[in-house]
């Protein structure tokens, strides 16, 4: 880089695993990833301590979501139950593995689910997690967003675009790094860069888009520039969807307020850059 | 043999003089329009053309080949071109009972334009739906509706959540559903830990879980209703989508066919089903039918929306002129054809297919008689349409219950033809005798003439069919000399020195056949020699039983004297009809008398060989002999007649004169010459009648003769009445003018006894005795011996028996 500044390699992908459908679909897009970027990949799977807890309890009742049918719940039962979708989780890993000729693993905790998570991206360069929806990125999401040792991408699986990865850059030290990550993952899956720069003013623009271009240096994918009113607008869905974006690289950028309502707000992929 | 009133050659045959005959070829003259001398038949077709009341359809009857076809086509050509073309017709779904589909009139062309207007529409809206439904408006808004479903789901969740965080409880997803823990600092309490809490907690937890569990399954509860509502709303939303990608165009289509109100309805339907079915459009996987949707009569998706033009009117002027050569019930009514599927018949409204009925509709249909009463079913069906006047598509298996396959009934068409049938007078007179319905529904009788009168301008407008029909065929043409002997074939044919026969079809095989000889001998114009040949040529082909039977006279196999006298034999003459051929061969008849109580025995009915004719004629005989020998005497004789070497059935009365004229001179053991032949019936006054085939018998005779070597005695007796059928053939007059053989006219029983004895057959006196040198003396005389030996027999016979 331009900058001389080194920016960590993408070697090792942790993924969260669960035995839901939308989790095989987040284990694909993460094998495609480890693929380009020659990274080794590791599965996570977390028992959840607390559903053992509670099914130990002497009145631990579940209602059923369809039926509405009380089931009895006790700790055999719910054991039983993890260990099969352990066993799930597994299973998908081993076909992931023969399919894409990975190097995978997956490790199996029992624990608190985020605090276990946040606890595995200490030793991995990105930690690739479903993005889900309400209640689930309420609690867990938003605590490994928060606390977690490396980038992290929340995956939107059924999204239909995928032909560029955008990001925002400000100028600022954090969108150095946003960009660089960006431009690190457009590179490796060949992908268009599209960054928005925020400016009120033409010259303004001038002057960050040859900031940026000087930071992409000689080894930059195709870029294109686009200048935007404000940060707010970057998360206009027009270009979103125009642009046919695939993934947003966003960081702990003061000058993008609010992280998380966006997060929820975006219909595609996020890549958190620290 | 020279004596007696025999037959001038001019008599024998009617020339028709070449020079009688206004041109040198048929190249002069013009095309003849009409038939000849079916007046009668086309007037009767003229008047059943233009009337218009029900019932009065037409049936030609005359024999095969006198051009029916040809003269009721040509008639309503004109008619026909003159009237507006009927409508197209086409069937399509009936959305609301896919299993009576609709017919729709269109006006002629239309029909096409409907059925591509119609694919075009459905092309159209299989691009133009999911369009609809792609674009951003449409998923926003189900979106916002699938939004709006997980929000209020989630809200109500997360309220309860909320209510329990309240009370220190967790809710917690669990692999079915959801439950309830209680908590600390955010972790789920261990079991050992709720065992450590004092009584009165952990049944305050116990019972708040409780209170939530009920809370959380009243909001379980609600959700069914929430995504009823859900569906309701989309459902509504992709009905708003669709009507407006549909209206647009079907409207296009309203406005073209504003002025026919069934289009306009079955439009609305279309577009109503189409909005109801969004779906199929949506998906569009539409390469199998579906195997519930046939077998309910519901077409597959998309087909439900074609058109099946089952009468197209397109390029055509006036109204239809159909002839159906194969006329059976599926080709005259309509059929549903079906598609087998998974070992089941289906069909569904595209497979319904017009008939000829269907097509003729608004116009004229002809059939042939044979054909349609030949057909299961087709004449009845034909008959339930003319009657009903509507068109209605049934398959026939299920008429006879012989499968249950699911059907259709499609609305029926109603029905404007006239039809025209053709057929042999037989079937025309079966069908009155014995079909009820017949005479309501075919009220004319176009009955063709096999003759018409032979006068000089008969044969000019002859010359000029002949003349038609040469430049149809493109044959050579034929000069006058040609011309003359076909007029004196046709009427040979006819029969009848006075007329000529009508059936163009043996004139046209004549034409051709001619013609080929013409060819074969380089000739330009076809002349006399070759109409001969071909004349002699289809003589010849069918002559091969007719030569077998003469040369077994020759041999003496069959035997026939040609010389000579006998007692009690004659030579009678009979005709052999085989296929479409006739020929005429001698016949030995011989008499045998004895004393007997008066009846005369025809062995060949006592053997069942005589037909009902022929024993007519023997029975007259002892009615004949009664009355004029032996009036007050009883006829005391018992007679035998035979039809020597006959070994097959004897029918007709020609030869009763014959048989007479050998019992009679068996009774008068006088001999007949065998050198004559005869024929003719006779009543019981002695009369000689008229009989059919004379030309042939005369011939058949003349050929016996011929082949031993004429003699100049030879000749034939002919009924009187018979002479204005002699038309003979050219060897036969030839030889009757070299004086080497005759023909004689006899009118009764006096004169051919006289000639064929030589004796006078004498007349009776005032008493009715006849002079007893005469002929008929000796049979008096004979039969009065009889009558006196019987009564002795009588008497001795009483004698005896002491009386």
């Amino acid at each position: 880089m331009s900058t001389g500044k080194e920016y960590p390699v993408i070697r090792r992908i942790l993924v969260a695993v669960d035995d839901t459908l939308a989790s095989t679909a987040v284990l694909e897009t993460a094998a495609q990833l480890a693929r380009e970027f020659n990274a080794s990949l590791i599965g996570i799977f977390v028992e959840d301590i607390n559903l053992l807890r509670m099914a130990g309890l002497p009145f631990a009742r579940e209602l059923t979501w369809s039926t509405a049918m009380e089931l009895h719940l006790d700790y055999q039962r719910m054991e039983r139950v993890l260990r099969g979708h352990a066993a799930l989780a597994q299973q998908a890993v081993v076909n992931i593995t023969t399919r894409s000729k990975l190097n995978a693993s997956l490790q199996i905790v029992r624990g608190q689910i985020a605090p276990e998570l946040i606890r595995a991206t200490k030793n991995v360069d990105l930690f690739i997690l479903g993005k889900g929806r309400g209640e689930h990125f309420g609690t867990i999401a938003r605590q490994v967003i928060h606390q977690a040792h490396c980038p992290v991408l929340l995956v939107k699986t059924d999204t239909r675009y995928d032909s560029s990865v955008m990001t925002i850059f400000t100028g600022s030290s954090r969108s150095e790094q946003m960009l660089n990550t960006a431009a690190q993952l457009a590179r490796a899956t060949r992908k268009t860069l599209l960054v928005l720069i925020p400016a009120p003013s033409m010259p303004g623009y001038q002057v960050l888009r040859e900031q940026a271009l000087q930071l992409l240096g000689h080894s930059s994918p195709l870029v294109t520039f686009q200048s935007v009113a404000s940060v707010d607008a970057c998360f206009d869905q027009g270009i979103l969807r125009e642009e046919g974006v695939a993934i947003v690289v966003l960081g702990d950028d003061a000058s993008i307020s609010d992280t998380e309502t966006h997060l929820t707000k975006l219909k595609c992929s996020v890549l958190l850059a620290r | 043999m020279t004596k007696g009133k025999r037959l001038f050659p001019d008599q024998l045959y009617r020339r028709c003089d070449p020079a009688g005959l206004p041109f040198e070829t048929t190249e002069e003259l013009p095309e003849l329009a009409e038939i000849i001398g079916q007046e009668r038949a086309l007037d009767a077709v003229r008047f059943g053309i233009n009337i218009k009341n029900s019932g009065y359809n037409i049936f030609a009857l005359g024999p095969p080949g006198i051009g029916k076809h040809s003269l009721v086509t040509q008639l309503l050509i004109e008619p026909a071109r003159r009237q507006t073309p009927p409508s197209d017709w086409c069937y399509v779904n009936n959305f609301d009972n896919p299993r009576r589909p609709h017919a729709l009139a269109m006006p002629p062309g239309k029909g096409r334009l409907l059925r591509d207007d119609m694919t075009r529409l459905i092309e159209d809206l299989k691009t133009a739906i999911p369009a609809a439904f792609e674009n951003d408006e449409y998923r926003a808004r189900s979106q916002e509706i699938e939004e709006e479903f997980k929000e209020k789901q989630e809200k109500a969740i997360t309220d309860l959540q909320h209510q329990a965080q309240e009370k220190d409880i967790n809710l917690m997803r669990t692999p079915a559903g959801f439950a309830f823990a209680p908590t600390r600092k955010g972790e789920v309490i261990s079991p050992e830990e709720f065992e450590r809490l004092p009584e009165e907690d952990r049944e305050r937890i116990t019972s708040i879980v409780a209170h939530l569990q009920e809370k959380l399954r009243a909001v379980i509860r609600q959700v069914p209703q929430w995504r009823q509502e859900r569906r309701d709303k989309l459902r509504a939303l992709n009905r708003e989508v669709a009507v407006s990608a549909a209206e647009h165009p079907i409207h296009n289509l309203r406005d073209k066919y504003a002025d026919l109100p069934k289009v306009l309805a079955y439009l609305e339907a279309t577009q109503e089903d189409i909005i109801t079915n969004i779906d199929d459009f949506r998906q569009q996987d539409d390469t199998q039918p579906s195997m519930v949707a046939l077998s309910t009569g519901h077409p597959s998706s998309f087909r439900r929306y074609e058109v099946n033009l089952i009468v197209e009117r397109e390029n055509e002027q006036g109204s239809p002129v159909l002839y159906e050569d194969n006329p059976t019930y599926h080709n005259l009514a309509g059929a549903l054809e079906h598609v087998a599927m998974m070992g089941a018949l289906l069909t569904d409204f595209t497979l319904i297919k017009g008939g000829a009925l269907h097509r003729a509709n608004g116009g004229y249909l002809i059939l042939d008689a044979h054909k349609v009463l030949t057909q299961p079913f087709a004449w009845e069906a034909l008959k339930r349409a003319i009657r009903s006047k509507e068109l209605r598509i049934e398959s026939v298996e299920r008429l006879m219950s012989l499968v249950s396959t699911v059907s259709l009934e499609p609305e029926p068409i109603p029905l404007d033809v006239k039809v025209i049938i053709l057929g042999d007078r037989s079937l025309y007179y079966l069908l009155c005798e014995y079909d009820p319905d017949f005479a309501d529904l075919f009220k004319v009788a176009a009955d063709f003439e096999e003759t018409l009168e032979r006068t000089p301008a008969s044969q000019q407008l002859l010359a000029h069919l002949i003349a038609s029909m040469t430049r149809r065929y493109h044959l050579n043409p034929f000069n006058r000399q040609a011309v003359a002997r076909i007029i004196e074939h046709s009427s040979r044919i006819s029969g009848d020195t006075r007329k000529l026969s009508t059936h163009l079809r043996s004139v046209a095989d004549l034409l051709h056949e001619a013609d080929y000889y013409a060819n074969a001998a380089r000739a330009m114009i076809v002349g006399d020699i070759h109409v001969q040949q071909a004349i002699d040529a289809q003589e010849r082909r069918a002559g091969r039983i007719k030569e077998n039977i003469h040369e077994a006279i020759q041999r003496g196999t069959i035997l026939i004297a040609t010389a000579g006298t006998v007692t009690g034999q004659v030579n009678g003459l009979s005709v052999i009809e085989m296929g479409g051929s006739a020929f005429g061969i001698p016949h030995r008849i011989t008499a045998g008398v004895s004393l007997g109580e008066g009846e005369v025995i025809d062995i060949e009915r006592e053997v069942e060989l005589g037909g009902p004719l022929h024993s007519k004629g023997v029975l007259i005989l002892s009615g004949f002999l009664g009355s004029r020998y032996a009036a007050d005497l009883p006829l005391s004789l018992s007679a035998s007649l035979v039809f020597e070497q006959s070994y097959g059935q004897v029918e007709g009365d020609s030869a009763s004169s014959a048989e007479l004229y050998a019992l009679l001179s068996a009774l008068a053991d006088i001999p007949i010459k065998q050198s004559l032949a005869v024929t003719g019936s006779v009543n019981q006054h002695g009369e000689i009648q008229a009989i059919g085939g004379v030309n042939e018998k005369i011939e058949g005779f003349f050929e016996t003769c011929k082949a031993r070597g004429l003699t100049g005695e030879q000749g034939v007796l002919i009924p009187a009445s018979n002479v204005p059928n002699l038309m003979l053939r050219d060897d036969v007059v030839e030889a009757a003018s070299n004086d080497l053989f005759h023909v004689f006219p006899v009118s009764n029983v006096n004169e051919g006894v006289t000639l064929l004895t030589g004796l006078a057959a004498g007349e009776p006196d005032a008493d009715g005795i006849y002079p007893a040198d005469s002929f008929n003396g000796r049979v008096q005389a004979r039969l009065k011996t009889f009558a006196q030996l019987r009564q002795s027999f009588t008497d001795h016979g009483k004698d005896q028996l002491g009386l």
